[in-house]
């Protein structure tokens, strides 16, 4: 795991800082370019991603002929031609869902095999991936923007050397960085899922990691924490109750809500008291919280619709001046 | 440490393990859920007393089945939108994302206005339609003046507004105590009130008419029962199911009760996989019980009392012709029926059961429609302000807690027992209006969006299906409309009163939208941002 400070002038600049963040885009391709183009849309150079980048489902595209076939929404959709099916193709990336050219016979082959399914779907992942940091270094050089990237929970390992390599992007996850006069501690590890998704911690380790990541800071009251896991019991974590089948629990017909943050987040941010803490990780939890000092944010997530959700904030030295959650 | 992937194959996808793919929420707690946005205790009571009062020829159950394929097509677009934008929020969401924010701060004010109207109706209603039949029917199966009394005196505006706010109190408390307490009281509320409906439609299945005849003879005197019937020829009070004209109404207080069942889009809209059939499934599903829980116990009274003889008893009801001191709701005729204190009491109990419920269950929209307001800009972000030991919002309960007061004081002193209702539900039809009109806008006004809902390449006529779906919503809410303003009886006496009030919400909605826009400006926050779309390009 990389563990990397950037040198840099945290404490002598103090002119005012505008940034947009966002999360959990999971692989929606709509949700990645309007990001890359928040910078100049919202006028905040600076950009932080904070975790779940990459897709969650892959739809095989079957070829029979000229027409090609692939699942959407519960549907069977298909093509005809090459430009029904450059069509097709983006409407399942915008959804947050990698495409897969096969035939019948390679996609039963695959179905069947679990090996086989594992390796196609992480071998399209990482090209996707790829394709994506192309994209971002293309857009950046031409807004001039910057671009924090870390992954989150949902994130496989395998991404990072593709993040580390990205002209432009400044990978900073498990790390401290330097950033207009303040100082970006970000962590895209959550606590325990029942998901057991690839970067999970018990609560103790996750807080000896974040304690190590903040004992490194110079001006903690203002700092950012770009931490993917939102504080427990913050109203940033609410999310519904799961029975042992991950079926939610309801009654009356009512779903069952919980608090499923962290506590070793909520007590690093107690302790240290940054000026402003960014969260993702529960999609349904969207909105903006106090945890003394500090202003917690998770803008949600809706990547699906197209719709990208954020936050822009402006900081001027230990003091959040704006926090606005945009959808866009 | 999980390092792995493991994929599966899940609706033609490989899915890999990762957070958030939860199974889909039965569609039986939905449907539970939807069936108990309408009360069937309260709604039975309701429908069929303010029917056959005021128009006592119609087409009782063929005005529940009418009004079933209206509400359906006002569910339509609910449900393929929330389908699409699978969130929490209901209309505000929707509206706010397929035609913009000030229009969904338009149809959010709608849609509050009509849960406070709603609201004080009911809360009115617990005394006057619950609890003083509710007295008197246990006075007169118990042979006891006292509680006959009681039923007369709390009817007085100062005990009615007492009692009125009482009720909507202990609403509050169980708002304000922790999720878990307020819905261990939801669910045994919910059960007995079932149970209350469910022995009542028993008994009456089970009681021959010439066993209430003679049990009604005995509380009302000898004779009364064919009295009342011959009152009733005299007066010229059609039995039900002789006039599709006095059906036309019907079909409008029907709606009263049967327009919720997009109610779930409110609440469950994010974590239910709504992006599947499952959500128009829930709907249609609580539509058709709904309609099958109106229809059984209201053959079972006519079976039990004479269709003729219930329309007769309710047109006569509080007349010098009706011998009873109780109006005759179906728990009370139950009670009459059996003989039994004890019975009766428990059909009294379980019926009062459903106010607070209902009450319980539309104050939660305006709650969450002020915390949407809130994370967009429109309310200061203290509104949202949860308590970290109960996890409730109590700054919003205690300004929808005041407004409800205001509400409940004018609908006590100010006006009349179903205009309330009426101008509620009309209110009610401003989100449905809204909706639809983003369901027939969305394909030229939000391609990205419409692309995104269920079958979105099909075509009627030339017409994206969604249109279709919102014209017929539009279409289905204009005609509730209609028929409010049009039958005088149902409440609505001073239409242009009640057509400003229902225009109101444009300009209330619409100032409210551009004072919080100035007002974030000055403090350096755009909120035209929140929902302008980046260019993806």
């Amino acid at each position: 795991m990389p563990r990397w400070r950037t040198k840099g002038s945290a404490q002598d600049e103090t002119r005012r800082l505008r940034l947009y963040y966002a999360s959990d885009v999971h692989g929606s391709d709509v949700c990645w370019r309007k990001f890359l183009n928040a910078a100049r849309f919202y006028s905040a150079p600076t950009l932080i991603m904070g975790g779940d980048i990459t897709g969650k489902a892959l739809s095989p595209i079957v070829r029979d002929g000229d027409v090609f076939a692939a699942t959407l929404f519960g549907e069977t959709r298909t093509a005809h031609g090459e430009e029904e099916m450059r069509a097709l193709e983006s409407e399942i990336r915008d959804a947050g869902i990698y495409p897969w050219h096969t035939s019948e016979d390679e996609l039963a082959r695959v179905s069947s095999s679990s090996d086989e399914r594992d390796r196609v779907f992480s071998s399209v992942l990482e090209d996707e991936l790829r394709r994506w940091m192309r994209i971002a270094e293309e857009r950046l050089r031409d807004s001039g923007g910057r671009l924090y990237l870390m992954p989150g929970n949902d994130d496989p390992l395998s991404i990072d050397p593709i993040l580390a390599s990205a002209e432009g992007v400044i990978p900073c996850d498990d790390a401290v960085v330097a950033i207009d006069g303040h100082e970006l501690l970000s962590l895209g590890w959550s606590n325990r899922t029942p998901w057991d998704s690839p970067r999970e911690l018990d609560e103790d380790d996750l807080y000896r990691r974040l304690r190590a990541l903040a004992d490194q800071l110079e001006s903690p009251a203002a700092a950012i924490f770009n931490l993917h896991v939102p504080p427990i019991a913050s109203g940033l974590d609410t999310a519904a109750q799961l029975d042992v089948d991950l079926t939610p629990v309801t009654k009356a017909g009512m779903v069952q809500e919980a608090p499923v943050g962290s506590t070793a987040v909520r007590q690093i941010l107690e302790e240290v008291q940054p000026a402003l803490a960014l969260h993702g990780h529960i999609h349904e939890s969207r909105g903006i919280a106090k945890i003394g000092r500090t202003v917690a944010v998770n803008p949600g997530s809706e990547y699906g619709t197209g719709r990208i959700h954020g936050l822009i904030a402006e900081l001027e030295g230990p003091d959040v001046r704006i926090s606005q959650l945009v959808s866009g | 440490m999980a390092t792995h992937e493991s994929t599966s194959v899940s609706g033609g996808l490989f899915v890999r393990r990762a957070t958030g793919l939860v199974r889909e929420v039965s569609p039986t707690s939905a449907t539970i859920f939807n069936i108990l946005a309408g009360a069937p205790g309260y709604a039975l009571a309701v429908n069929i007393f303010w029917v056959l009062a005021v128009y006592p020829g119609a087409h009782v159950i063929a005005a529940y089945w009418i009004t079933g394929v209206i509400a359906l097509c006002i569910a339509l677009p609910f449900a393929f939108l929330s389908m699409t934008i699978p969130r929490s929020g209901g209309d505000y969401i929707i509206v706010s994302r397929c035609l913009g924010p000030a229009w969904g701060v338009c149809s959010s004010v709608g849609l509050a206005v009509a849960q406070l109207l709603v609201n004080a109706f009911i809360a009115v209603a617990f005394v006057r339609f619950g609890l003083a039949p509710a007295f008197a029917t246990i006075g007169l199966v118990s042979g006891s003046d006292r509680w006959t009394r009681w039923s007369s005196d709390i009817q007085s505006n100062t005990w009615t507004l007492i009692l009125a706010l009482a009720v909507f109190a202990v609403v509050v408390i169980l708002l304000a105590v922790p999720l878990r307490i307020s819905m261990r009281v939801q669910n045994v509320c919910f059960g007995l009130g079932v149970l209350g409906m469910v022995v009542g439609t028993i008994v009456m299945f089970a009681t021959s008419r010439s066993t209430f005849a003679s049990h009604f003879d005995k509380y009302g005197g000898a004779g009364s029962y064919n009295h009342v019937l011959d009152a009733a020829a005299k007066a010229h009070i059609a039995a039900p199911g002789t006039s599709w004209g006095n059906t036309f109404p019907a079909i409008a207080v029907t709606a009263s009760v049967l327009v919720y069942t997009w109610w779930s889009v409110a609440y469950a809209g994010e974590i239910r996989q709504a992006r599947t059939w499952k959500t128009l499934q829930t709907m249609t599903v609580s539509l058709g019980t709904f309609v099958l829980l109106l229809t059984i116990p209201t053959l079972a009274l006519y079976h039990m009392v004479g269709s003729h003889f219930l329309a007769s008893a309710n047109a006569l009801s509080g007349t010098p012709d009706y011998p009873l001191s109780t109006s005759p709701v179906w728990y009370s005729l139950v009670g009459v029926a059996a003989n039994s204190t004890a019975l009766t009491v428990f059909l009294v109990v379980t019926f009062l059961l459903w106010f607070p419920l209902l009450m319980w269950l539309n104050l939660a929209p305006p709650l969450r429609g002020f915390f949407a307001w809130s994370f967009d800009g429109v309310l200061p972000r203290a509104v949202t302000y949860v308590s970290p030991r109960t996890h409730t919002p109590l700054v919003s309960l205690a300004i929808n807690a005041v407004l409800s007061v205001f509400f409940i004081l004018w609908a006590v002193y100010t006006t009349s027992f179903f205009t309330v209702l009426a101008d509620g539900i009309l209110m009610t039809m401003i989100p449905v209006l809204f909706v639809s009109a983003a369901a027939i806008l969305l394909p030229w006004h939000r391609p990205v969006i419409w692309r995104q809902t269920p079958k979105s390449n099909v075509h009627i006529g030339g017409v994206p299906l969604i249109t279709v779906l919102g014209v017929l919503g539009f279409l289905s809410a204009s005609l509730i409309v209609y028929i409010f303003l049009r039958y005088a009886g149902l409440g609505v006496h001073n239409r242009s009163q009640t057509i400003a009030m229902f225009l109101a919400c444009l300009p209330v909605g619409y100032v409210i939208y551009q004072v919080a826009r100035a007002a974030q400006r000055r403090r350096g926050v755009d909120i035209t941002l929140h929902y302008a779309e980046i260019p993806p390009e």
